[in-house]
């Protein structure tokens, strides 16, 4: 209690507590951010070869979660008149921002551990080959797609179309870089368009890092990740609102 | 206003905390909601925005402390203007808001979320003291959506005195409380005054407004149409006493006294029924006794009803029609 207040450090250091407390303590939250991943290694370990798609299942977790689950979490409590309450405080709204985005960071990082931990253990999965590579992914897509997830939540009307307007920008990135760059005869501009969808160099960037000879870092995967942040953060700025009304 | 000799400290000094000039708000969809409103708050003083729903209170309370763009006017709180964005980051540490449509993190506990607040100032007042100023201790482990509708209200106002403002908007703090509620809550906002906080607080009971405020604002349609003391405005208003009677046989063929006929009105006229209302109700009511017992006739279901503090608010605010005490009321401008 005698612990130094007003400081911006300390209101960082709040927020990611109180982040921290609301998701752990949210059933729902919880069961939906680790039963993907979880029910998806499953369905790897009843397949055939599972040990080489489990990249695939860190990169998704850092997707939903980072983007969908935090844009789902921000609309509801602007709809609530959570965010409108706090930002009539001296907190500062990059500092409520960075406090989830280091949150989100925390929970995804723990469920890249537990998917690499969970392989390994059920069908002897190897560990990513290449660590710091594979961290340096998972964080810069983590940031992405904060920013994107926050972008998409200045979409958002109000409560009740939270979740179709956020699964249906989800699901439909997914299955635009999926199809794009898996499915055969796409024409090659449509491939080269499926290339900049920000889910896709996420997954490049993982798939270099699990496993094989080292290439050196994939730039471009970065750079495209890189300017989707900054389209995010830019969108964010101009265009999200505190307030659960859409009228001024 | 002698010149005393004053440090130059913006904190001793006399100035109004809050002067609002003209302001005006259209919505985007064309809603005119408030329609050039002026009015100040002074240090220390208890204002009371008196008026139904959609007046324009939250309107105001909104714009006033920037969280809502204005059309036009001024505004100055604390000798800035909150729709600095930077003036706004140092007003939030000074002025609290209790706003309406705000809430709190429904998953962590009132000693958790006030915590959490207390580390966004610099001096803020502890947990214990909180939940005594507002009478929580009880519910300091409960999480807030296990809190009735009373608690988190309180709960509130706990949140707004965490950073010590010395200035609070409470918009509507007791809206929708059991009358034990509302009470609990007059105690609190009574506490924070005699702490010597400048308070502006909304409400569409004039109840509340009489109770805790030094001074009342009446908003109508966006409109400021009475100003004055609690005891200003019932004075300033006629207040009318509603005298009503039957006449078996009918209001057409008698010929009632001056006094009475001029205060005819409402009644439904069946059966012989009928409403006086009059400023002058003892005169009145021997006018019409007395007429009544010269011409034989009785006066059934005789009833004389006192003039109360809502009745007054009611016409003042248009939400009872055909009295028109808008001009009756100017009594501080
Ligand atoms: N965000 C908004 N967009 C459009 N009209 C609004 C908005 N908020 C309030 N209004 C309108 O402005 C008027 C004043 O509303 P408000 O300030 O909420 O009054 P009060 O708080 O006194 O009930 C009402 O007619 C209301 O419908
Ligand atoms: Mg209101």
């Amino acid at each position: 209690m005698s612990a130094v207040t007003g400081t911006t450090w300390a209101m960082f250091a709040m927020q990611v507590r109180v982040e921290q407390r609301i998701f752990w303590r949210n059933l729902s939250s919880v069961f939906f951010t680790f039963v993907l991943p979880l029910v998806l290694l499953f369905t790897l370990w009843i397949g055939d070869d599972p040990a080489a798609n489990v990249q695939y299942i860190v990169a998704l977790s850092v997707f939903s979660t980072g983007f969908q689950g935090l844009a789902i979490q921000v609309a509801m409590h602007r709809d609530q008149g959570v965010l409108k309450g706090l930002m009539a405080t001296p907190l500062r709204p990059s500092l409520l921002i960075l406090g989830k985005a280091a949150s989100v960071t925390l929970v995804i990082l723990i469920e890249s551990v537990l998917i690499v931990a969970l392989s390994a253990l059920l069908f002897g999965a190897s560990f990513p080959d290449h660590l710091v590579a594979l961290l340096a992914f998972v964080l810069l897509g983590t940031a992405t797609f904060v920013a994107l997830g926050f972008a998409l939540a200045s979409l958002v009307p109000n409560a009740e179309s939270a979740p179709a307007v956020t699964n249906a920008a989800y699901l439909g990135i997914l299955l635009a870089s999926i199809l794009l760059g898996t499915v055969d005869g796409v024409p090659g501009w449509l491939q080269a368009v499926g290339d900049v969808i920000p889910f896709s160099p996420l997954v490049e960037g993982v798939e270099r890092a699990w496993v094989g000879p080292w290439h050196g870092m994939p730039w471009a995967s970065v750079g495209i990740l890189a300017a989707w942040f900054v389209v995010g953060v830019a969108w964010t700025t101009r265009r999200f609102r505190w307030d659960p009304s859409t009228n001024s | 206003m002698t010149s005393a000799p004053r440090k130059p400290d913006e904190t001793v000094d006399d100035r109004p905390v809050l002067v609002v000039a003209d302001l005006r708000k259209q919505y985007a969809d064309g809603t005119h909601a408030l329609a050039g409103i002026s009015f100040e708050l002074r240090r220390g003083e208890v204002l009371a925005v008196l008026g139904p729903n959609g007046a324009g209170k939250t309107s105001m309370v909104e714009i006033v402390t920037g969280s809502r763009t204005r059309t036009s006017g001024t505004v100055e709180l604390l000798g800035a203007d909150p729709a600095d964005r930077s003036a706004l980051q140092r007003l939030r540490a000074r002025v609290a808001v209790v706003a309406q449509s705000a809430a709190h993190l429904r998953y962590l506990t009132v000693r958790e979320t006030l915590a959490m607040h207390r580390a966004y100032y610099t001096a803020p007042r502890s947990v214990g003291e909180l939940l005594a100023l507002v009478g929580l201790e009880d519910s300091a482990d409960q999480k807030v959506r296990q809190l009735s509708g009373g608690q988190q209200r309180r709960l509130d106002v706990a949140v707004a005195l965490v950073g010590r403002p010395e200035v609070i908007f409470l918009d509507e703090p007791t809206t929708g409380f059991d009358p034990a509620a509302r009470r609990r809550s007059w105690e609190v906002i009574a506490t924070l005054a005699r702490m010597g906080t400048s308070i502006v607080l909304t409400t569409h009971y004039m109840e509340e407004a009489s109770t805790l405020a030094d001074r009342v604002l009446v908003l109508r349609a966006g409109e400021i149409v009475g100003e004055g003391t609690p005891q200003e405005l019932a004075g300033s208003l006629a207040l009318e006493t509603r005298i009503s009677a039957r006449l078996p046989l009918g209001l057409a063929d008698v010929e009632l006294p001056p006094l009475v006929r001029a205060g005819l009105g409402g009644g439904d006229g069946r059966d012989g029924h009928f409403e006086v209302r009059t400023v002058e109700p003892t005169a009145t009511l021997a006018a019409l006794t007395s007429w009544a017992i010269a011409h034989g006739h009785e006066l059934v279901e005789l009833r004389v009803e006192p003039p109360s503090l809502e009745e007054s608010y009611l016409a003042l605010t248009g939400e009872r029609g055909g009295v028109d005490v808008a001009a009756a009321v100017e009594v501080d401008a």
